[in-house]
C-alpha cells in the first residue's frame, strides 16, 4: 500500500485552485478600485482559456521562444468582460456585481482551505497512530 | 504572491477616493470665497482619475517569466486639475468686490453636487476597504493551514 503523503493529487489540485482564487481576487480588487476612472472596461479571467487548457492536459508553447511551464496549473488570460453596460464615463464596472465576486471568492477560498486543512489532520492522525 | 498585488491596487483606490473627499471638502468650504491671495473667486478644483499599470521594469520582467498576468493590473491615480467653468454671477451692488455693474463673481461650485459626489467617493472608498479586507482574511486563512 503506498500512500503518497505530502504531495498527492488532492494537495495539487487545491493549491492550484487557491492560486486561481488568489489572481481572480487580484482582478476583482482592481474592477473596484477603478470604478470611478472613466472609460476603464471592467476586466475578468477568462474561463475557456482554462477549460482549453485542461482538455489538452497543459500549457502549450505557441511560440518557441516562449518559457516552457511544464505541469504549472492552466492559467486564465485576462480578458475584458462582455455585454456589460456603460455609464456616462465610458465606465462599466458595477459595483454591486463586483462585491458579490469579492464575497464568492473569499468563501471559495475558506472553503478550500479547510479541505487542506482536513488532508492535514488526516495525516497527523495517521503519523500518532489515530490518537 | 499572488493576493499582495490586490492589496497594493485596492490601496492606491484609497488614496485616490481620499484625495477626491480632500478636494470635494475644499470645494465646500471655499464656495462662498470671493476673494483669492491671487484675485478673483475661488475656482472649483476637480479630481481626474486614470488607470496606470505598474511601471517598473521588476514588475514587467516578472511578469514575463511567470505570466502572471494580475500583475500587470492597472492600479488608479487622482490628479487635481482646476474646472475651468465659469464663475457665477450675482447682482450685489453693495458688496466690496462688485464691479461697476453691481455684480460679484461667486465660486463656481454647487454645494449639492460635491455632497453627491461625497457620498459616491465614500461609497467607492468603503469597497476598496471591503477588498482589502477580503483578501486580508484570504491571506491569513492561508497562514492558517499549518495549524
Amino acid at each position: 500500500m503506498s500512500v503518497d503523503l505530502i504531495s498527492n493529487a488532492t494537495i495539487d489540485q487545491l493549491s492550484g485552485y487557491l492560486d486561481q482564487l488568489a489572481r481572480r481576487q487580484t482582478v476583482v480588487a482592481a474592477n473596484i478600485a477603478n470604478i470611478n476612472t472613466p472609460g476603464y472596461k471592467a476586466k475578468e479571467i477568462e474561463f475557456s482559456s482554462i477549460l482549453g487548457q485542461a482538455l489538452k492536459g497543459g500549457l502549450e508553447r505557441t511560440d518557441p521562444r516562449h518559457l516552457a511551464a511544464n505541469g504549472a496549473p492552466a492559467a486564465g488570460r485576462i480578458v475584458e468582460q462582455e455585454g456589460l453596460a456603460s455609464r456616462l464615463d465610458q465606465n462599466n464596472v458595477s459595483l454591486d456585481r463586483e462585491s458579490a465576486k469579492l464575497a464568492e471568492i473569499a468563501l471559495k477560498f475558506g472553503a478550500s482551505i479547510q479541505m487542506f486543512m482536513l488532508r492535514g489532520r488526516t495525516i497527523r492522525s495517521a503519523i500518532n497512530d489515530g490518537r | 504572491m499572488g493576493l499582495l498585488t490586490a492589496l497594493e491596487i485596492s490601496g492606491s483606490a484609497l488614496d485616490a477616493e481620499r484625495l477626491r473627499m480632500e478636494t470635494l471638502a475644499t470645494n465646500l468650504a471655499n464656495a462662498s470665497v470671493t476673494k483669492t491671495p491671487a484675485g478673483g473667486p475661488y475656482r472649483r478644483k476637480e479630481v481626474v482619475f486614470e488607470a496606470v499599470p505598474p511601471t517598473s521594469f521588476s514588475s514587467t520582467m516578472q511578469t514575463a517569466l511567470d505570466d502572471a498576468q494580475e500583475r500587470e493590473l492597472p492600479r488608479v491615480e487622482a490628479k487635481v486639475v482646476d474646472d475651468a467653468s465659469s464663475f457665477i454671477s450675482r447682482y450685489e451692488p453693495g458688496h466690496p468686490e462688485a464691479d461697476e455693474n453691481g455684480y460679484v463673481l461667486y465660486p463656481n461650485v454647487n454645494p449639492v453636487e460635491e455632497m453627491v459626489n461625497l457620498v459616491e467617493a465614500a461609497r467607492s472608498f468603503e469597497a476598496s476597504v471591503a477588498a482589502i479586507n477580503a483578501v486580508k482574511e484570504m491571506a491569513q486563512r492561508s497562514i492558517d493551514l499549518g495549524k
